[in-house]
Order: C-alpha cells, then sequence, then structure tokens
C-alpha cells in the first residue's frame, strides 16, 4: 500500500513537471514585449533593460526555465548579488534562507508564482482571491448535479421504458449536447432580465460584492443559483445516466433476486441493498468531474461576471499578463493531479479488489 | 458494436432524425457559398455570360441582365444599411421585395442571420472535421504503437539508445539555449539556419557517439525501451493541462486563421483516441492471429499494417462521431471568447457571443444556440447508435 502511494506521488509529480514545461515553452514562445506593457509605449530603454534584468528577460529560453523552476521549488538556490535575477529578498519570495554561502544562499519558501505584468501584485494572492469563488461555484454544481442526477436516476431506472424514463433518458442525452455558454445566455436572459422581479435574481454578478453603502464587502448568496445552475446541467446529464444505467445493472443481480424472494420490503430492498452498490461508479465519476469542473467554469464565469479562475484567465489574456495565466494552469493542473491521486487511492482503499 | 460500413452509409438504413440533420448540415455546410452570397451565380447580358460568383471583384447592380441568384441574396459578411440595429425576424424591415427579406433577421452592422448561419455551418463541419482528422492521425500513431510494443518488446542495442538518448538530451537542452531573448527580432532564416545546423551538428555526435559505444561488447546488449509507459505518461500530461486553456493559449500565440484553429483543435485532442486506439490494440495483440504472424515470421510493420489497424479502426471510426461533436464545440466556445477566426469567418459560437451586448435582439442567441444544441445532439445519439 505504501509502495502504491509514493509511486502514485512520484507519477503525479513527474506529470507536474512535465505540464510545468509545457506550459512555460508554450507561453514563452508567445511574442510580445512585458517590459513594455508594464511602463508603457513612452519608457526609455535603460527602465526597460532594467526591468527585464529583474524578471530575468535578459537571458536566454533555457535559463529562464531555469529561473522559473528554482521560483516554483520550495528549496530554492539564491545569488547574493542584487543584479542577478535570482538575488533573494524577503519581500519578494517571503520564507527564508537556511544556508547561507560565501555569495549565494539556498531558501526555503512556498512557491513564488512571480507577479502580474499589470497590477504588480503577487500571482498567488490574486489566486487566493479568485480560486474560493471558482470552487464554490464547482462545488454548487456538483450539489446540484449529484442530487437532483441521482434522485432522477433512480426514478428514471424503476420506471424502466415508461414515458419518465423516455422523458428522464431525452433530457439526459439533450443536456449533454447544451453548450454551457448558449444556457447560460438563455438562463440569464430569461431568469435575469425577462422574470427578474419575480425571481430576483440579476444577469451578472459575483460571489462577493460591494455594497453600494460602502459597508464593505459582502456575500450575495443569490448570485450563486444561475450560475451553478448552468454549469450543472452537463454533470447532471452524466449524473442522471450513470446512476441508471448503475442501478439497472445491480437490480438484475442474483442476490436483488434473493432478497425479493425473501420477502424484503421495495424501499429496504433498493435503498440498503441496491443503492450502496449502485452509487460506488456515480461517486468515482463525480469525484473525477469536479477538477474539470473547475477548469470548464471559464464560460459561465464570462456570462455572469463571476471573478473566478477562469474570469482571471481570460482577463489576464486579454491583457498580455503571462505570470497570471501560468500561474491559474498550474494551480488547476496541481488540483486536478491532487484529485486524481486521491480517488486512486481511495479506490485501493475501498475496494479490495483493485490490484494496487 | 455495429460494423460501419459503406453500405451502411450509404444506404441511409434505419435513418432517424439525427442522421438526416447532420446530413443536411453537410450538405448545407459544402454548398454554403452556393445558399447565401450576395453575388449572382450566373449573369448573362447581351449574349455574355459571366459567372461573378466565382470572381473577387465586386459586382455591380445590373437590372438588364439575366441573372441566377443563390437561395439567399445575402453573404454573411454584406452590410445591409437599411436594417441596421438588429432588426427581428417578424419586425418590420428595409426591403424591396419578399426575396431579400432577412428571414432570420439581422445583427447591430446589419448583418443577414440566416446567412451567418449557413457560412457557419461551413466553418463549424469544417472545423470538426478537418481537426478530427488531425487528431485521428496523431492518436491512432501514437496509441497504437503504445498498444503494440507494450513495456517490454521493443528491444533496441543498448549503444542505438544510449545514443539517441543523448541526441535528443543534446537538442532539448541547446536549442532553447541557442533561443536568445529577443528572439523575435532575429529574422527567420538567421533561425532556421542557427536551428538546423545545430541539430545536424548533434546528430553528428551522436552518431560519433554510437559507433565508439558499438565497439564494447557491454553496449551490444539489446534493452527494452518501455514504449507505453512514455506515451501514457505524455498522455496523462496532455490531459492534465486543462484542454480549454491550452487551447485559449495557442490561438493567442498563432495568428487566428481556419487552417490554424483546426491544427491546434486537432493536435490538443488526440489524447482520448490515443487511450481507445491504446486499450484496443492490447486487446487484439492477444489474440491468435497476431500470434500466427509472428509464427510466419511476418515483420512488425507487416502485421500492424495488416493485421492489427484493420481490426482496431472500427471502434475508433465510432468514437470519431463524439470527437467531432467536441471539436465543433470547442470552435463555438473559442469564437465565443473572439480567439476563433477573427471577424472574416463567421461562426455560430461568433453569432452566440454578438448577442450578448444586446439582450434584446433573442434571435441572435436562440437561432445559432438551437443550432449549435441539435447539431452536438446528433452527432452524440449517432455515436451511441453506433456503438450499441
Amino acid at each position: 500500500m505504501l509502495s502504491f502511494i509514493i509511486r502514485r506521488l512520484s507519477y503525479g509529480f513527474l506529470v507536474l513537471l512535465g505540464v510545468l514545461t509545457v506550459v512555460f515553452f508554450i507561453f514563452n514562445i508567445l511574442p510580445g514585449d512585458p517590459a513594455r506593457m508594464m511602463l508603457g509605449q513612452r519608457a526609455d530603454q535603460e527602465a526597460i533593460d532594467e526591468i527585464n534584468r529583474e524578471l530575468g528577460l535578459d537571458k536566454n529560453l533555457f535559463a529562464q526555465y531555469m529561473l522559473y523552476l528554482n521560483d516554483l521549488s520550495p528549496i530554492s538556490y539564491h545569488s547574493k548579488n542584487a543584479q542577478d535575477a535570482s538575488y533573494y529578498s524577503e519581500s519578494k519570495y517571503g520564507g527564508y534562507l537556511f544556508l547561507e554561502l560565501e555569495n549565494s544562499g539556498i531558501a526555503l519558501k512556498s512557491p513564488y508564482l512571480r507577479k502580474s505584468y499589470q497590477t504588480k501584485k503577487n500571482v498567488s494572492s490574486i489566486l487566493f482571491e479568485s480560486l474560493p469563488e471558482t470552487a464554490v461555484l464547482a462545488v454548487a454544481a456538483i450539489l446540484i448535479a449529484s442530487f437532483f442526477g441521482i434522485f432522477l436516476g433512480l426514478l428514471s431506472a424503476l420506471q424502466k421504458d415508461t414515458w419518465i424514463d423516455r422523458l428522464l433518458l431525452f433530457i439526459a442525452t439533450s443536456g449533454m449536447a447544451l453548450p454551457s455558454f448558449f444556457v447560460g445566455i438563455i438562463f440569464a436572459w430569461v431568469f435575469g432580465f425577462l422574470l427578474s422581479d419575480y425571481t430576483g435574481l440579476s444577469m451578472t454578478g459575483s460571489l462577493y460584492e460591494v455594497d453600494d453603502l460602502g459597508r464593505g464587502e459582502y456575500i450575495n448568496w443569490a448570485n450563486l443559483v444561475l450560475p451553478a445552475l448552468t454549469l450543472g446541467i452537463r454533470p447532471l446529464a452524466v449524473v442522471i445516466q450513470l446512476s441508471r444505467n448503475s442501478l439497472l445493472e445491480v437490480l438484475s443481480k442474483d442476490y436483488i433476486r434473493t432478497a425479493k424472494a425473501k420477502g424484503l420490503s421495495s424501499s429496504k430492498l433498493i435503498f440498503k441493498h441496491a443503492m450502496q452498490n449502485a452509487l460506488n461508479p456515480v461517486i468515482t465519476a463525480i469525484s473525477g468531474m469536479f477538477a474539470s469542473l473547475m477548469a470548464g467554469a471559464v464560460f459561465v464565469e464570462i456570462i455572469f461576471s463571476w471573478k473566478g479562475i477562469g474570469w482571471e484567465i481570460v482577463n489576464a489574456l486579454e491583457k498580455y499578463d503571462l505570470p497570471i495565466v501560468m500561474g491559474s494552469v498550474l494551480i488547476i493542473a496541481v488540483i486536478f493531479v491532487c484529485i486524481n491521486i486521491i480517488v486512486d487511492i481511495l479506490y485501493g482503499v475501498l475496494d479490495p479488489r483493485v490490484r494496487i | 458494436m455495429k460494423k460501419l460500413s459503406l453500405k451502411y452509409i450509404l444506404l441511409f438504413r434505419s435513418f432517424s432524425f439525427s442522421n438526416w440533420f447532420i446530413l443536411a448540415i453537410l450538405v448545407i455546410g459544402v454548398l454554403a457559398p452556393f445558399l447565401a452570397n450576395d453575388k449572382p451565380i450566373i449573369s448573362i447580358q447581351n449574349h455574355n455570360i459571366s459567372f461573378p460568383f466565382f470572381s473577387n471583384e465586386k459586382y455591380l447592380e445590373n437590372t438588364a441582365a439575366f441573372e441566377v441568384w443563390p437561395l439567399i441574396p445575402y453573404h454573411s459578411q454584406s452590410l445591409d444599411f437599411k436594417n441596421m440595429n438588429s432588426v427581428g425576424p417578424f419586425e418590420e424591415q428595409v426591403v424591396p421585395s419578399l426575396y431579400y427579406r432577412h428571414w432570420l433577421g439581422t445583427d447591430e452592422l446589419g448583418r443577414d442571420l440566416l446567412a451567418g448561419l449557413i457560412h457557419g455551418c461551413h466553418t463549424a463541419i469544417w472545423v470538426g472535421f478537418g481537426a478530427m482528422a488531425i487528431a485521428l492521425i496523431i492518436g491512432v500513431f501514437l496509441g497504437g504503437i503504445a498498444g503494440y510494443f507494450g513495456d517490454s518488446t521493443y528491444r533496441i542495442h543498448k549503444a542505438k539508445w544510449i545514443s539517441c538518448l543523448a541526441f535528443l538530451l543534446l537538442t532539448a537542452l541547446f536549442i532553447p539555449n541557442l533561443i536568445p531573448w529577443n528572439w523575435a527580432e532575429i529574422p527567420f532564416i538567421e533561425k532556421a539556419t542557427q536551428t538546423i545546423l545545430f541539430t545536424m551538428l548533434f546528430l553528428f555526435l551522436s552518431a560519433v557517439l554510437y559507433f565508439i559505444l558499438n565497439r564494447f561488447q557491454a553496449y551490444k546488449k539489446s534493452i527494452s525501451i518501455p514504449v507505453d509507459l512514455i506515451i501514457s505518461r505524455c498522455i496523462e500530461i496532455m490531459e492534465t493541462i486543462p484542454l480549454l486553456f491550452l487551447i485559449i493559449a495557442l490561438s493567442a500565440i498563432f495568428s487566428p486563421s481556419y487552417w490554424s484553429l483546426i491544427g491546434i483543435i486537432g493536435i490538443s485532442s488526440w489524447t482520448s483516441i490515443a487511450k481507445f486506439m491504446r486499450a484496443e490494440v492490447l486487446k487484439i495483440r492477444q489474440k491468435d492471429y497476431v500470434e500466427s504472424g509472428f509464427a510466419l515470421g511476418l515483420s512488425n510493420i507487416q502485421i500492424m499494417k495488416n493485421h492489427v489497424l484493420p481490426n482496431a479502426l472500427n471502434p475508433i471510426y465510432i468514437n470519431l462521431s463524439f470527437g467531432i461533436a467536441a471539436a465543433i464545440l470547442i470552435e463555438a466556445t473559442l469564437s465565443f471568447l473572439g480567439l476563433g477566426m477573427g471577424v472574416e469567418q463567421v461562426s455560430w459560437g461568433s453569432i452566440l457571443a454578438s448577442s450578448r451586448a444586446d439582450y434584446t435582439s433573442w434571435w441572435l442567441a436562440v437561432y445559432p444556440g438551437v443550432l449549435l444544441f441539435l447539431t452536438l445532439y446528433s452527432l452524440n445519439q449517432i455515436g451511441d447508435k453506433l456503438s450499441k
């Protein structure tokens, strides 16, 4: 078991390294001049050179890659020369130098995702603000999808081949084909615009809103409804189909027939014997969907101006703010890898038949 | 699983709504320039037959001539200044006759929506099929190799392996090293010559290394290369980077055009095909006929080409239907974000995006959205039906 976990973790680490490499080279082949973006068109050459030196942009691509890896690694090498790009300063990196050599040092720090070109804020602090918003959205969508999905899947399996079953299957298959931006526009238009007097919802809005009276930020839960519904449609369709098929498969098993012959009440039969076994693949699928939802929320966030990670990425791409884009892609990749590892390990623990 | 044969497609056997719908989209997409255009197809005046449709010159209205016009007398880019600012399908329109009516309304600049949707079909099927063709080639190749060779069948001499690895490492380390920070300012010829010269040098160096190593007995031993492991890790890396972000980043690098979009979607969505192919080839490799092929002394390439590939492709074709749906969806989403093919090419996604500016013009959201939905639904249904 321990060797399995270690192997899985090291694979995850390798995958992350690969992702890091791909992301770095994709974004650093982009034509563009960050220094000019930061200082404006009328900056003098000296100031631009200064910025390039500070960011390490005057070095070749491979050296830049090494610098980036050094910035991300928790244990990193730093020079003591203030002219170098890897110069250690407390305000920049945080952490502390635990090994000091003559003109260099080795520091222990949290991964440094660099600063935004535009706002000069730390990328990690920007992500720290936007990640929870996306997470709330994804969790709400997953809750909607799993709650209604399992219920409707159960209904559909119990009413097999009736009109309810066919209707639900039709809804599920069309839910798979509905593009989220189309649904988002329609939902925003119908519920946030046409019927907004009755629903009390607005077309756009984020989780944290600034109070008009100047009492600071407050949480507006009503804004969550439409984005979460929009984002939840595709997972809902998947969960309905999956739980229906899984339940039908379990219901045809021998032990269900035995339980029926024993004279068990149908509610006990379904909830105690069938559901528990049928839900295993559904729960695995739901946990797998969570990570892809975090990445897939881009359109929903843009349509509803939800200030999450996808909104941040698209905004940053428009302004050519590469550190934010790279940081967000990396964060989502880390979440993806972590969830995959956890699911694999849990699968190994829960189901003894799985060979690990 | 149904055997996907040409007969099944050509005889329209058991055609349902979704099959007919996709067929209609295909026909409309291919014939789009003939169906909606602002130039007549044939124009006859004073016994001179001309085809203004095929010339790039601007067509001057000529009432004296005999003309054959397309079904809809608007191109997706032609502006109707009399019907600007989003005129609805049921509103009063300033048109000379019923033939010139905008049946589905116009957008903010007075472009006909129906013409836009028809030209959008063209975009959607080109991008969908083109991207899937690229993904199919990459996926079948990599997945097939991973499944066929596995982790322990592909054996080469240690000397060859080491020199290959040395070449790859040298290139991977030094080519980025060559790229200076002002890379964009250097002329292309210089970049190309530098890269090619250094690659040749590394090739030469690794060849020298091979001949030196080959003299030692210890390096003549053959070792197995974990092909499957390497390709599986690559697939995992590709899957971990959110597909959408990858495509958004790539489309920000390349200038927006038709072909670059097809290429981008193609090279980012081969992973699922590769996974299917790998699983299928792994299954086929256990079969007796592959074993007997080995016994007959057939080469790897012969077995792969004649025995494994034809048997492995059927499930891949079925999954293509889902793949095309996904590619069309990605194209629409990119255009929706304004990262698609630029303003010249119309797409369902870009029409949907234009509806966001003005919520009162519902027709700009509903028609392209419903069309997109029906296309994706039909493609998914076809895929479902074939896989049963």
